[in-house]
């Protein structure tokens, strides 16, 4: 068996997704303006719950994605 | 209203002419579009000079194409040349005219195909709903206070309407299968790279295919033929061979299960019915378990989230407020995912890609159903399955998304039971494997478990 490796996220108790997003969408220059960011937050912790068990699966390192580029 | 098939052959019999058929096309547009909304731009003019056309070929005995007559559609995300892309979006209102066809509306009418309009979608095909926060909803042709399903909503309500007889999708996560399921028509996503994108504006390229809708088996065998064929303009269509379908309905041999786990769970009795009738008259006993399918479905959002935001993103940075309110908030928060959660998402395709092509070594056809339930209506948020409460606009994609994720060929295929709004079956084929789709389906309409019903006018 190959050494494997998977990327578990900090849980959401330390992580603070208000924080994150606010911080990220200035690094993105995305104006978000306060009434919907809210709904950006929350529509972020719905994609961190969808991520978890994608990250959390072990592919072993040998494992490369499928790429179609072809110079 | 004809298939594409009865107007070729009407036409080619002297019984009717192209112009007689775009003409009553038309008219039959112009008296229902205003409730059934399907279309956003009606091409008058250019379709009846392609009409014309048509029969000046034919009455001087040119070769003309095998689709030589037949009225089409498309999502407004294709290019039409002299037309702006809108691909639901009011952004793109902005930009020039496309400057050609893209490359299967340059097919079709190659084949003789005419291109009648463009169809209504979800803003940038990010949605299984089509309602529209500038274009409108389209309404489902076979209960108007029901979703048509989406992304690809105008297309397939046009096919089911009776408005064209052949429409073009494009389907990421399930944008042509979940409305032709709703709608009750046929809905077919050929292999990854399998037909040229070139001309789309895409969604999520790692993930987007584009494909027919039709009432019948053989119609939507015509149009995947003349779509066929290499294209350098898309990066990812195929350099294989062709394939000619074979629609004889022998299907003795044919090794055909059923998916189970995943694709066994969440659906309403309707659904479980229509499986059973298929899987019944098809001979599936045998089930089969494609692994990790939840985890699948997951990565494929997590791709389509980063592509698609990484996508918008300067839109999103200067045109914020003319976004669609139901796919903003989404696009703003896939463009914070990280790239870690992007690659590992990629990795695990090629996982699961692997695994599936293990069961592929031991079955042939693979079935599994498109939508957990017929059409929602229009206003409905949440739905009780198996006693639990789910949010409908993503649970749509529940059974087709893990499959789009590794490119499998697919056809949505309808099923009507009695006193029920219809449902699509998936049937499902290895990579490239088309032809046995087609051959099982046209078993199953052979014996009258399948068919589109078009709803009178």
């Amino acid at each position: 068996m190959p050494e494997t490796s998977s990327h578990p996220t900090n849980s959401s108790a330390t992580f603070e997704v208000k924080a994150y997003v606010t911080q990220t969408a200035k690094l993105l220059g995305l104006s978000i303006p306060p009434e919907q960011m809210g709904s950006v937050v929350e529509n972020f912790e719905s994609i961190q719950t969808i991520a978890q068990p994608v990250l959390d699966f072990p592919l072993p390192d040998t494992l490369e994605a499928a790429p179609t580029f072809e110079p | 209203m004809h298939t594409a098939a009865e107007i070729v052959q009407k036409i080619h019999q002297g019984e009717t002419t192209a112009q007689t058929i775009v003409q009553a096309t038309l008219t039959r547009i112009s008296q229902q579009d205003e409730h059934r909304n399907c279309f956003t731009t009606v091409l008058n003019s250019s379709a009846l000079e392609a009409s014309a056309e048509i029969d000046r070929k034919i009455a001087a005995g040119e070769t003309v194409g095998p689709l030589a007559g037949v009225p089409f559609a498309v999502k407004n995300l294709f290019d039409i040349a002299g037309t702006v892309t809108l691909a639901g979006s009011k952004i793109n209102q902005d930009h020039p005219p496309a400057k050609q066809d893209a490359t299967a509306i340059a097919r079709l009418k190659a084949a003789g195909a005419i291109l009648i309009g463009a169809l209504n979608m979800d803003e940038y095909a990010y949605g299984f709903v089509t309602i529209n926060h500038h274009y409108g909803v389209t309404p489902n042709p076979h209960a108007p206070s029901r979703i048509s399903g989406g992304s690809s909503g105008g297309s397939a309500a046009s096919v089911a309407a009776g408005l064209v007889p052949l429409a073009l999708g494009s389907d990421t996560n399930g944008s042509i299968r979940v409305p032709a399921s709703l709608c009750g028509v046929y809905g077919f996503k050929p292999t990854y790279g399998r037909l040229s994108r070139a001309g789309a504006f895409l969604f999520s390229s790692s993930l987007d295919h584009i494909g027919p809708f039709a009432q019948t088996v053989q119609d939507i065998a015509t149009t995947f033929e003349v779509l066929q064929g290499p294209d350098h303009r898309d990066p990812i269509c195929t350099h294989r061979p062709a394939i000619s379908p074979n629609l004889s309905g022998d299907i003795e041999g044919m090794k055909v299960a059923i998916a189970t786990d995943h694709f066994a769970h969440g659906m309403t009795t309707t659904v479980a019915q229509a499986l059973e009738k298929v899987a019944t008259a098809i001979g599936a006993i045998e089930t089969v378990t494609l692994p990790e399918s939840a985890r699948a479905r997951a990565a494929a959002y997590l791709i389509t989230a980063s592509e698609g935001s990484q996508l918008h993103l300067a839109r999103l940075q200067t045109r914020l407020q003319n976004f669609d309110p139901a796919t903003c908030d989404r696009f703003l928060a896939g463009a914070m995912i990280p790239s870690s959660w992007y690659i590992q998402a990629q990795r695990f395709r090629r996982w699961y890609r692997d695994q599936v092509r293990e069961i592929f070594s031991t079955v042939d056809l693979i079935l599994a159903p498109t939508t957990p339930c017929p059409a929602p209506r229009i206003d409905q948020t949440t739905m009780e399955l198996e006693g639990k409460v789910v949010l409908i606009r993503p649970h749509l994609g529940f059974y087709t998304q893990p499959l789009s994720f590794i490119g499998l060929p697919v056809l949505s295929v309808p099923v009507y039971l009695p006193g029920e709004r219809p449902v699509g079956i998936q049937l499902i084929a290895r990579p490239h494997d088309e032809a046995t789709i087609f051959n099982a389906a046209a078993a199953l309409e052979q014996k009258g478990i399948v068919q589109a019903n078009i709803v009178p006018s």
